[in-house]
């Protein structure tokens, strides 16, 4: 029986065609449908496109192109296509003229592009066998962080959003089996996405095969479906949601966001019936998600998407966010120098030796100094903790001190914790014996953190 | 009255219950229904031969006709052409072989349609949504076949032809007010269930 009541959080077929698809208003339907229209509406929003080359309705507009005006990086494909069909993309001009060049390497000749785009027009990749329109188009350049995860296609990122608030989202990846196609009904794999951190969770291939497993084309080995952090994902999230406010009609909406290499994330088309298999990768159910964003009046845009982070963040959110979150010091800290296990330490210093983790460390007082670049430690501490061996002595370096004394100083390597943040880092040795703190923080190992002069 | 008349719109529901309820799915309501009648008129041995005969010559030609890059409507047409003779050839050598009745001219046409989709979805989604598909509309075709073909269902529709009529409308009623799972949702989504 419990299993009944975790399956009433999904969202079914039935019901989505039954009340969430009637939010689709059909003049909105219509703008969905056609790439066209979509791309036209989008981009007088200040939505990324990928930039409109020409479009051709009519016979007569294919017969008077001039083919040879274009460069390269184009893509032809149908304004109302369905599932990815009929996309052809060219790389490059040819060797000789009027041939092109592929992405998979193949030459293409300009009386192919024609002939493929008289089928278009004839309507052989529209629903329905409607006649249809021609976009040309400039290529996306995929994003360098997708190319270890796919060999063909562009990995593209569905966003469902509903009120304003993104509820879903998923990475999909184009296979060899798909075809170069992103939709999971051709065998695409898709990945669940933590809505508040933009990283991977779980993952299917097809409509419902669930995977563990992808195949890392950089490392040339299998690797974990979860943990791939998507780049510009709050871009990525706010894109999908001004979407919905670009057409209204869509209530209930699907948004797929492609990541340009250079001009960030760009929309491809809007899905006025997403898919259901999301609720699978992500192993989530959509049903609960959007009953609780139903009611709320969403403000701005900001408002939707803290939203979507706080109601449907996965638990790692909050350690990846403490991770990320910019750190407070004052002008004295306490840090924790690492010591070697090897070393044994005499009396005086075991008194401060405490554990981190694994490591043996001890506790030193250290004062900031935005002044000075490097980090200094104690002549005589760094003795103590045995750093100060010839072997450990990286470099010597000249120092002018504040006191005008010229003096070579070792710069040794030195782990240590500060506010729990580990830092790997050279620090030069001078003289403080005669200061109250053994330490001093340069600015370059201040990276990161802000500094507060006033305690409280 | 013509049983049949009464008959499809009985098909048509127990169709649309098997996929509202259960999730089996084919070629919209149409296609389903129409091949249960064809099923039940000619049989469903009969039909599922004639069906394969026909998507094989499609099969063959359109692979043919691929390499003559012509436009798309002269293709299908010179495709009808060798469905024609491929049929009325091979039906002949069916019927003296293995006695199998296969002359129906409204079996051959409403199957050269199912052939047509499963042609097109190919094409615009991917051969296995294809394949699913035609598999689901036989499927929903042979279930509707069968259970009208059941001699007591026939005779009480005939005999109550209005209270037939009524009760289709209520299950109908029923079925498109149905939001729940459908039975093969419970597999699906039960995966997705996190322990």
């Amino acid at each position: 029986m419990a299993k009944f009541r975790k399956l009433r959080q999904f969202l079914t077929k039935n019901e989505r065609n039954k009340v969430f698809l009637r939010k689709n208003k059909p003049s909105a339907r219509i703008v969905a449908d056609s790439k066209l229209k979509t791309k036209k509406i989008l981009a007088k929003s200040g939505i990324n496109v990928p930039c409109l080359i020409t479009k051709f309705s009519r016979q007569g507009d294919l017969d008077q192109f001039d083919w040879r005006k274009l460069e390269g990086n184009f893509v032809i494909k149908p304004a109302s296509g369905y599932a990815g069909e009929g996309i052809i993309i060219i790389r490059k001009r040819g060797k000789y003229a009027d041939e092109w060049v592929g992405m998979d390497g193949s030459v293409i000749t300009t009386g192919d592009l024609i002939r493929h785009c008289r089928e278009i027009l004839g309507g052989k990749y529209s629903l329905y066998n409607m006649p249809d329109e021609v976009i040309v188009e400039e290529r996306i350049k995929i994003h360098p962080m997708f190319l270890s995860i796919t060999k063909s296609g562009t990995p593209d990122i569905r966003v469902i959003v509903y009120n304003q608030v993104p509820v879903m989202a998923m990475l999909r990846i184009p296979t060899e089996k798909s075809g170069s196609r992103s939709n999971l009904q051709q065998g695409a794999i898709g990945l669940g996405i933590d809505l508040a951190t933009g990283i991977t969770t779980f993952g299917i291939e097809g409509k419902g095969d669930i995977i563990r497993k992808i195949y890392d084309w950089g490392k040339k080995k299998m690797r974990k479906v979860n943990g791939i952090k998507i780049p510009l994902w709050r871009e990525i999230l706010e894109t999908a949601v001004k979407c919905q406010k670009a057409v209204p009609g869509l209530g209930f909406l699907g948004v797929d966001v492609v990541l340009d290499k250079e001009k960030g994330p760009c929309v491809l088309e809007l899905n006025a019936r997403p898919g259901l298999s999301i609720q699978i990768c992500n192993r989530a159910g959509l049903k609960a998600r959007l009953d609780k964003v139903e009611e709320i009046d969403v403000r701005s845009i900001n408002h939707g998407i803290t939203l979507a982070k706080y109601l449907f963040g996965e638990k790692f959110f909050e350690q990846v966010e403490a991770k990320e979150q910019v750190k407070t010091v004052g002008p004295l800290e306490t840090i924790k120098i690492k010591v070697s296990s090897l070393l044994s330490l005499d009396e005086r210093l075991k008194v401060l030796v405490t554990k981190k983790g694994k490591h043996r460390v001890v506790e030193v007082k250290a004062k900031v100094d935005t002044g000075a670049f490097r980090s200094s430690i104690d002549r005589t501490l760094a003795a103590d903790l045995g750093l100060l061996t010839p072997e450990k002595i990286l470099y010597y370096r000249h120092y002018r001190s504040a006191l005008g004394k010229n003096l070579d100083r070792p710069v040794i390597g030195l782990t240590f914790w500060l506010k729990d943040r580990k830092i790997v880092t050279a620090v030069n040795v001078a003289d403080r014996r005669k200061l109250r703190t053994k330490f001093l923080l340069g600015r370059k190992d201040l990276e990161g953190f802000l500094i507060k002069t006033e305690n409280n | 009255m013509n049983p049949m008349l009464i008959l499809l719109p009985v098909v048509a529901t127990l169709v649309s219950f098997l996929h509202y309820f259960i999730g089996l799915t084919g070629y919209g309501i149409f296609m389903p229904t129409m091949m249960a009648v064809t099923f039940l008129s000619m049989g469903v041995l009969e039909g599922l031969v004639l069906f394969g005969l026909i998507l094989v010559i499609s099969l063959v030609s359109n692979a043919i006709l691929k390499k003559f890059r012509l436009h798309f409507w002269p293709a299908r047409a010179i495709n009808l052409a060798f469905i024609g003779i491929g049929v009325s050839s091979l039906s002949d050598w069916v019927y003296r072989q293995y006695s199998l009745n296969l002359s129906n001219i409204y079996g051959v046409m409403i199957m050269i349609l199912l052939v047509e989709e499963f042609v097109h979805t190919q094409l615009v989604k991917s051969k296995g949504e294809a394949k699913r598909l035609i598999l689901g509309t036989l499927v929903l075709a042979i279930i509707g076949a069968e259970v009208m073909s059941i001699a007591g269902i026939q005779n009480w529709v005939l005999a109550h032809p209005y209270l037939t009529i009524l009760l289709i409308v209520i299950a109908n009623i029923i079925i498109g007010n149905y939001r729940g799972m459908r039975l093969i949702e419970i597999g699906r989504f039960g995966k997705a269930i996190r322990r």
